[in-house]
């Protein structure tokens, strides 16, 4: 290992000594408990043999790269004729930390630090993942495709992904955590998109019912670049994903969609922030939710805006739907607004399916289960149609709408 | 009054900063211990009921830690406070009786003679005791009691120890244990079933002394099918210490019952505002809460009702100024308990001169509370690139069956509204008093007329100067 890699993981490692593991007391767990979590009992796993990706909603089509990670290494490594000629680098974030260590030692751990104990842990731990490099005025037309999956029950994923778009470039890299087996994942992604690039990221966690997600992704967005970010949620017992947008350079543009549709007993636990440090950004989130059986989602959201973002135009909005008595969402947006001339707005709501819509539909001779489907897929509809790219947005639509019973 | 003319005030001294000579009777050393809980009871001849209150919530006062999140309360020193002080003036009963010093205070808080008249009640809270009461005679008739809680305790001690600290319970927060242990004064409402009190209530509240703590204690008792609208406004002097407000509100509004209560607080700039008000409705009652917060140095306080009957409404409407080294962090908390429960949050804000406004709100509906409906929408408005603005509204749902929303918003003045209203005529300050009194308009059409061309001038006299 390179010594700055070391360092680095060192710097990490001391970090994570120090944090505690957080409680409910902490204001950011307030609503999910990792009490009775052993941590402990999850155990690294190297890379196991290849097999088929399972599930995933871009295995088929054609794509510009792939990496697959499972347990803790990559067992796919690969990158197109044409996208390498442009001088793309894409793969193995272990592989390329070695291999082009001048794209990966200025940026490992300076967008996601090492304060949180999640983020510390992976730090110190990350043993795979991917690094996508676009340089300047390069435009990939097909996507990059990462897929994470624990399939050694118990494995511990330490993921970590560092995505950079140069000025003037544009890519598309979808990021699916595959159903697998029961363990343990931990990952962060440190997305930086340059002076009028453009980045559409695309994050589909569907780990299975009893495995722990967590996650920090934070991206940066320059001068007038652009991030459209897709993110669906429908898997896993309990964790935490953080979505931080940063937009650093004037007239920058965050685009944020988020759907989610959780079952059974599990726990969804979604953390966004919109800062706001640069003037006229827009930023604009929109996050909807179906919640089933006894399944419960909090979404927590800040709009920040810095002084001196003068022109800012922010706005965020989550929306849910219970379909169960007993399922639950907490909504917590909030702004922290630090200038005047600023226009932000957000909005929160939760209900079940309104019983008129339902009415109508029925007296339109559809049954009463798929005019709930019709509902629900109508709803999801507005957040999945921000997302550019038409056989993706196919793909999703299919991927949640197999989680409504029909 | 209505009018947007803009008087000519400096506004680098607090317009009401007038004091009267303190005269007091009784005032006990400065900070907390339980020989001055002792003191305040035994000089009040309360039963030992009381006492044993008071002790047991100063226990809990001293194990409770200084909540953590909202406003910076570091300055607070509790050692360097009065907690009790009585006026040299007895109770009078009539306006004649009232101390001549006394009404010069009322005086300069510019309540007219004429509106005097119109108000069905004056309880008027000088420093910690009510200085005097006057109830229509035809409220009585109709068995109403309106006094101050010391009285009511004395007066009634059956109805007052059935209602007391069951809404809030001394162990809720560290300053409403603090207000158990130490209250003084206050208001005590019964309203019989039945009786509609078409006139508000009105009780005037001021601290005169340095450092003096006010640690009123209201207590409101709404019976099936009565009605009250109750006002409470301060205005406070300035002095040079911080002051410690810290009141506890408790209100019950019992079946098909409505209750308003209203406050407009305007406490010096130097006063921590930390109060805790809550009202339980039951079946078909309506509890309302009308807040307004523009003085004071740090506002804590989210007034919340529990709608714990079957259809019971609450609405919080709430209103926040702050201006230079202010921090209102102000809101509601609505629980929704029981089944088709409603209820609507509308919090309007202005920050200025590096002032601070924050809406904290929590709205919950537990599991039992079906086809609940509850709407939240907050508005802000920054005045200048120095000011901030926060929103943190909490929702908690655990129910089936309910609609919940929430909406917020944060904009700065509209330039084309200013342009428009100076290309009439008017100077750059007006418009934007103007647009101010337009932005706060859903709640000033709430409050009593003397109330909405109180709060009015006070916005415009805030405003003065603030744009160009």
């Amino acid at each position: 290992m390179s010594a700055w890699l070391a360092e680095r993981r060192d710097l990490a490692a001391q970090s994570n000594a120090l944090l505690p593991v957080p409680t409910l007391s902490d204001e950011h767990w307030r609503f999910t408990s990792l009490r009775g979590i052993d941590f402990d009992a999850f155990r690294a796993v190297e890379a196991p043999a290849p097999g088929e990706i399972a599930g995933a909603i871009l295995a088929a089509g054609d794509h510009a790269g792939r990496v697959v990670v499972r347990d803790g290494g990559a067992v796919v490594d690969e990158l197109s004729e044409a996208a390498a000629a442009q001088g793309v680098a894409f793969g193995s974030l272990r592989r390329l930390a070695e291999e082009r260590p001048e794209l990966v030692e200025p940026l490992l751990g300076t967008i996601v630090g090492y304060d949180e104990k999640f983020a510390a842990e992976n730090g110190a731990l990350w043993t795979d993942g991917v690094l996508l490099h676009v340089p300047a005025g390069v435009k990939v037309a097909e996507p990059f495709h990462v897929a994470y999956e624990i399939a050694t029950e118990g494995a511990a994923q330490q993921w970590r992904a560092l995505i950079v778009v140069e000025e003037g470039a544009e890519a598309t890299l979808v990021e699916e955590h595959l159903s697998g087996l029961p363990g343990y994942a931990n990952g962060v992604a440190e997305v930086q998109v340059g002076v009028a690039g453009h980045l559409t990221y695309v994050v589909v966690q569907d780990r299975c019912d009893a495995a722990l997600h967590f996650a920090a992704h934070r991206a940066e967005i320059a001068k007038d670049g652009l991030l459209d970010w897709a993110a669906c949620s429908t898997g896993a017992r309990t964790g935490k994903t953080r979505m931080e947008t940063r937009l650093t350079g004037e007239g920058a543009t965050g685009r944020l969609s988020g759907v989610y549709v959780v079952d059974d007993k599990r726990h969804l636990d979604l953390d966004t922030t919109q800062e706001h440090d640069a003037p006229n950004a827009v930023s604009d989130l929109a996050f909807k939710g179906v919640l089933l059986d006894e399944a419960r989602s909090v979404w927590r959201g800040v709009i920040r805006v810095a002084e001196g973002a003068q022109g800012t135009d922010s706005y965020q909005e989550n929306r849910n739907l219970l379909l169960s008595s007993k399922a639950r969402a907490d909504s917590i947006p909030g702004l922290e607004i630090d200038t005047n001339d600023v226009r932000c707005t957000h909005g929160a709501t939760a209900g079940p399916v309104d019983p008129m819509l339902r009415f109508y539909l029925m007296s339109r001779g559809v049954p009463a289960a798929e005019a709930e489907r019709v509902i629900v897929e109508g709803f999801l509809e507005e957040a999945l149609e921000r997302i550019p790219d038409e056989r993706i947005r196919v793909a999703l639509t299919e991927h949640v709408m197999r989680r409504i019973p029909s | 009054m209505g009018s947007i003319e803009t008087p000519d005030v400096d506004l680098g001294e607090y317009k009401w900063g007038f004091r009267d000579e303190e005269n007091p009777v009784i005032k006990t050393a400065k900070g907390l211990d339980e020989e001055i809980i002792r003191q305040i009871s035994a000089h009040k001849g309360e039963p030992q009921w009381m006492l044993d209150f008071r002790l047991e919530s100063y226990e809990i006062f001293k194990s409770k830690p200084m909540p953590e999140w909202g406003a910076d309360l570091s300055g607070i020193d509790f050692d360097d406070i009065f907690y009790y002080l009585k006026p040299a003036e007895a109770n009078a009963r009539s306006w004649d009786d009232v101390p001549e010093t006394i009404k010069n205070t009322f005086e300069r808080l510019g309540i007219p003679e004429a509106e005097r008249k119109f108000l069905a009640g004056v309880g008027a809270q000088y420093e910690s005791e009510v200085i005097y009461h006057s109830l229509k005679t035809e409220l009585e008739d109709q068995g109403v009691l309106f006094l101050d809680t010391d009285q009511a305790l004395l007066e009634h001690e059956d109805l007052f120890r059935e209602y007391w600290a069951t809404v809030i319970p001394p162990a809720d927060n560290k300053f409403a244990a603090l207000n158990s242990a130490v209250w003084s004064g206050g208001s005590f409402i019964y309203v019989p079933p039945g009786v509609r009190i078409e006139q508000p209530l009105q009780a005037y509240f001021r601290i005169n002394a340095q450092n003096m703590g006010q640690f009123e204690r209201t207590l409101i008792i709404v019976d099936e099918g009565a009605y009250v609208h109750y006002v409470e406004g301060c205005t406070a002097p300035t002095y040079s210490s911080d002051s410690l407000h810290s009141a506890v509100v408790e209100i019950l509004v019992k079946k098909g019952g409505r209750c308003r209560y209203t406050t407009i607080q305007n406490w010096s700039s130097n006063v921590y505002n930390l109060v805790t008000k809550r009202a339980v409705a039951e079946e078909d009652a309506t509890m309302e809460w009308v807040d307004g917060n523009l003085g004071s140095k740090i506002t804590m306080k989210y007034p919340a009702v529990i709608l714990k009957g079957e259809r019971a409404h609450g609405e919080i409407l709430s209103i926040a100024f702050a201006g230079e080294g202010q921090h209102q962090d102000a809101g509601g908390k609505i629980t929704h308990v029981a089944p088709n429960t409603t209820s609507v949050i509308t919090s309007k804000s202005i920050s200025k001169d590096g002032g601070r406004s924050s809406y904290r709100g929590l709205l919950r509906v537990n599991k039992d509370a079906e086809h609940s409906k509850s709407k939240v929408v907050c508005d802000a408005l920054i005045i200048d690139p120095e000011s901030r603005t926060d929103t943190y509204p909490y929702i908690n749902i655990s129910a089936d069956q309910v609609d919940i929303g929430h909406e917020a918003t944060v904009s700065k003045l509209g330039e084309e509204q200013i342009y428009y209203l100076m290309s009439r005529g008017l100077s750059e300050a007006e418009a934007s008093a103007l647009i101010v009194a337009g932005f706060i308009e859903p709640i000033t059409k709430e409050l009593p007329l003397e109330y909405a061309v109180e709060l009015n001038r006070l916005i415009q006299l805030q405003m003065e100067g603030s744009v160009g």
